[in-house]
């Protein structure tokens, strides 16, 4: 019910006077035959439309915002018009009012006036993935049989790229979705519908099987820095544990990555990892059985919490892009990711699948000129209420340059 | 910029006055006055040029660029033909009000006279927030408001094909484009007139079609001032005010969708159904039957709440019943040319009973 007379009582879309409509047409009842035909047509057809807008179309504020200019221009003429031109002093100080409780109206929700004034969908900044889009009109990867399987921001891949896509939505996917096993699946997904790419927000449910392929069978190309935008290629070959721990350069940026030294003891915080938040003695511990790169790698129980390093000396970073990689492996699904932060924006990897297996988690990020810091969280745990949840990371680097997995196994594949 | 002030100059406003000078030769007994119906019929540029290339498309697809800029070039200069002397009525009328305007100021009070002073001046103000807006803000960013991806999209595709044969279908084969839309096309078609300007002129760019819903909103502004202003300016500031306090104004202003532009038909046909419910003439029934077509063709909101339109006509008519019957077949034959029309071919050829069944509950 409260739906119903959403045009009258949503303040913040129709302004706080829309409720003078009540007086308004309660007169023009009591008026009724005194009324001209047209305003009588008029009233008739308004009360048609409000009924069918505010039934049909669950009230939903852009469908009723078809009659929000007609029914406020209703609102003035018909006050002004039922006080008189005997009543000036009155008209007068109406006027006065409404602009009063209109400026009071505006200031109430300035967040969301402002909010869209500041707005900037730059390319330059966060909220567009102009990289990603960038990336996909002008990379060679896409052969024009290519297909790239578009599970998320469908409207801005079709309408910024000439590239084929199949939407995930698509019913001819009905076949991919019906498959039960992964191996059927990837097989489907490349044999059938031509597909070599994946763009998905980590904000996709993605189906079990569709997630054990981009974890497993899929290189990230790009990411858009903060967006949370991924597109993905296919992998044409499987790599072993061995093979993955030889491409990967032995230089990082960040000390400790591996989790080799442990100078405070096996239970405290790793050797450079200072820029933690809410890790105690106790939820951090040395893994020696468990084991992606070297001897050993760190177990963390816990909840909301932060692995971090800060990156220093600031002044030969500002402005440079970087990569971030960490092998992380949990059963807890869309807890973990990486994050770095700059304290003028942040960039994340996509969450761990939560499928109890190493995956190789990928952030990019081009530090702000303005940064005063950078902080690498190899781990940053969201606050679900899991004070039991367990993380194991190794392998955290950090590289110099806009890096991707696809392009790392290549260059190194090539020497 | 300067193909989208050419492309702005062009469509809207030579495009728009054409429409409106044909429209005042319709208009033999002065039903409304001339300011009135150049405000409104500002609106039609665009929207006629939309339906022109809607039928172009249907009717003789694939042609090039250039075919389709010159042909529906022609229709307007035709219809400039058949108004040429409304524009000296026009630019009479214009240069008269301008005298009129400037005596009415000279015999004003000073008190009136700064009333009237501020008046220009908060409009102004509001003029010069609006374009810093514009520029600033509207022009520079990216599309990405998920209406006008969608409907882009579509627009994209229907100048990829030259036909609208691709409009029902729900998978484009070319990039998999996979979408149902209930809309007629009218909105897409904006962007598809876009594109052939840019076909003509070798540029890319959208502007234009970003520009739509802004310049909708300022017209809806132009006639919620107009019809306050005939009351008092002092009624017309604050009514601007409480309807920019709604944010749904605000955002519409700010936002490249469609919202404005089917709003602003639909606000006008139903103007024009008081008009045509009072008034004698033919003229004011006329309107009312484009102005609910093009509502219907923007959006099918419109195509639905058009239909009351029809039904509350028929009824209120003071006329005796054959004439009555007469006037509202008409009424629903000029509904069908001018946009309600796609919604039949959707019904026989395209995807079903959209409008009803998907209409109700939500509008895709």
């Amino acid at each position: 019910m409260k739906e119903f007379f959403a045009l009258f009582t949503d303040f913040e879309n129709f302004g706080n006077l829309l409720w003078l409509l009540w007086p308004v047409v309660l007169m023009t009842v009591l008026a009724f035959k005194r009324k001209s035909p047209g305003e009588r047509a008029l009233v008739f057809v308004l009360g048609l439309s409000y009924l069918f807008l505010a039934v049909r179309g669950n009230a939903y504020a852009r469908y009723l915002f078809t009659l929000y200019p007609f029914f406020l221009a209703m609102v003035f003429l018909g006050v002004w018009d039922i006080l008189g031109p005997k009543r000036q002093g009155l008209r007068w100080g109406g006027i006065f009012a409404c602009s009063v409780l209109a400026l009071l109206n505006i200031y109430q929700y300035r967040k969301s006036f402002g909010f869209y004034w500041n707005y900037r969908v730059l390319g330059s900044e966060n909220n567009f993935p102009q990289k990603v889009l960038e990336f996909i009109n002008r990379t060679d990867e896409i052969r024009p049989e290519d297909t790239v399987l578009v599970c998320s921001h469908r409207h801005l891949f079709f309408y910024y790229t000439d590239k084929k896509g199949l939407d995930a939505r698509d019913p001819r996917l009905e076949a991919f979705f019906r498959q039960t096993t992964k191996d059927a699946a990837l097989r489907m997904l490349k044999s059938r519908y031509g597909v070599r790419f994946i763009l998905q927000h980590w904000t996709y449910n993605a189906t079990p099987i569709l997630k054990d392929i981009i974890a497993e069978d899929c290189e990230l190309l790009v990411q858009a820095e903060g967006e949370g935008l991924f597109f993905y290629r296919l992998i044409d070959k499987d790599w072993t544990p061995t093979e993955l721990a030889f491409l990967f350069p032995e230089r990082s940026l960040i000390a400790n990555g591996s989790f080799e030294t442990w100078s405070r003891g096996p239970l405290s915080l790793p050797d450079f990892f200072d820029k933690s938040d809410n890790l105690r003695d106790g939820m951090i511990v040395r893994e020696d059985r468990d084991v992606r790169v070297g001897h050993y790698a760190a177990r963390i129980t816990g909840d909301d919490f932060n692995l971090g390093q800060e990156l220093i000396p600031i002044e030969q970073y500002r402005g440079k892009a970087v990569t971030g990689f960490v092998w992380a492996r949990t059963r807890v699904p869309g807890k973990f990711r990486v994050e770095i932060y700059d304290g003028v924006r942040a960039s994340f990897s996509p969450r761990h699948s939560g499928r109890d297996r190493w995956e190789l988690l990928q952030v990019n990020h081009t530090i702000s000129p303005e940064a005063k810091f950078v902080i690498v969280r190899l781990v940053q745990a969201a606050r679900t209420g899991g004070r039991d949840d367990v993380i194991i990371v190794d392998g955290g680097l950090l590289v110099d340059g806009d890096w991707n997995t696809f392009y790392l196994y290549r260059r190194q594949k090539v020497q | 910029m300067s193909i989208l002030a050419l492309e702005f100059l062009v469509t809207n406003i030579l495009f728009s006055l054409i429409l409106g000078a044909a429209f005042l030769r319709l208009d033999k007994t002065k039903t409304l006055r001339t300011g009135e119906y150049l405000l409104y019929a500002l609106g039609l540029g665009p929207m006629i040029t939309s339906l022109l290339l809607y039928y172009l498309l249907l009717f003789l697809p694939r042609r090039s660029d250039l075919f389709y800029a010159v042909f529906i070039g022609l229709i307007y200069l035709l219809l400039a033909v058949l108004g040429r002397r409304n524009f000296l009525v026009i630019r009479g009328e214009f240069g008269l009000k301008v005298k009129e305007t400037k005596a009415d100021f000279h015999r004003l009070s000073p008190s009136n006279k700064i009333g009237w002073l501020a008046f220009v001046a908060v409009l102004g103000i509001f003029l010069a927030v609006f374009f810093y807006f514009y520029f600033d803000h509207t022009l520079k960013l990216p599309l990405d408001e998920t209406d006008a991806l969608k409907y882009g999209t579509l627009g994209k595709i229907l100048y990829q094909e030259k036909s609208m044969a691709f409009r029902w279908i729900r998978t484009y084969p070319e990039t998999g484009f996979y979408e149902i839309i209930n809309h007629a096309p009218a909105y897409s078609l904006l962007l598809t007139w876009e594109k052939i300007w840019n076909g003509v002129f070798h540029v890319n760019q959208d502007l234009y079609f970003k520009s739509i819903n802004a310049y909708y909103a300022l017209l809806l502004l132009g006639v919620f001032v107009f019809w306050l202003a005939k009351r008092s300016r002092a009624l017309a500031l604050a009514g601007s005010l409480a309807l920019f306090s709604g944010f749904s104004f605000f955002y519409t202003l700010a936002q490249q969708n469609l919202d404005a532009l089917r709003v602003f038909f639909l606000g006008l046909s139903w103007i024009f159904l008081v008009y045509a419910v009072e008034k004698k003439a033919e003229l004011p029934m006329y309107a009312l039957g484009i102005f609910s077509g093009l509502a219907a063709y923007a959006h099918t909101i419109g195509a639905v709440l058009v239909i009351f339109n029809v039904v509350v006509f028929f009824i209120f008519m003071k006329l005796p019943w054959k004439l009555k019957i007469r006037k509202t077949a008409i009424l629903i034959a000029l509904i069908m040319v001018f946009g309600w029309f796609h919604y039949l071919l959707d019904i026989f050829w395209g995807f079903g009973w959209v409008i009803f069944k998907r209409t109700a509950t939500y509008w895709g």
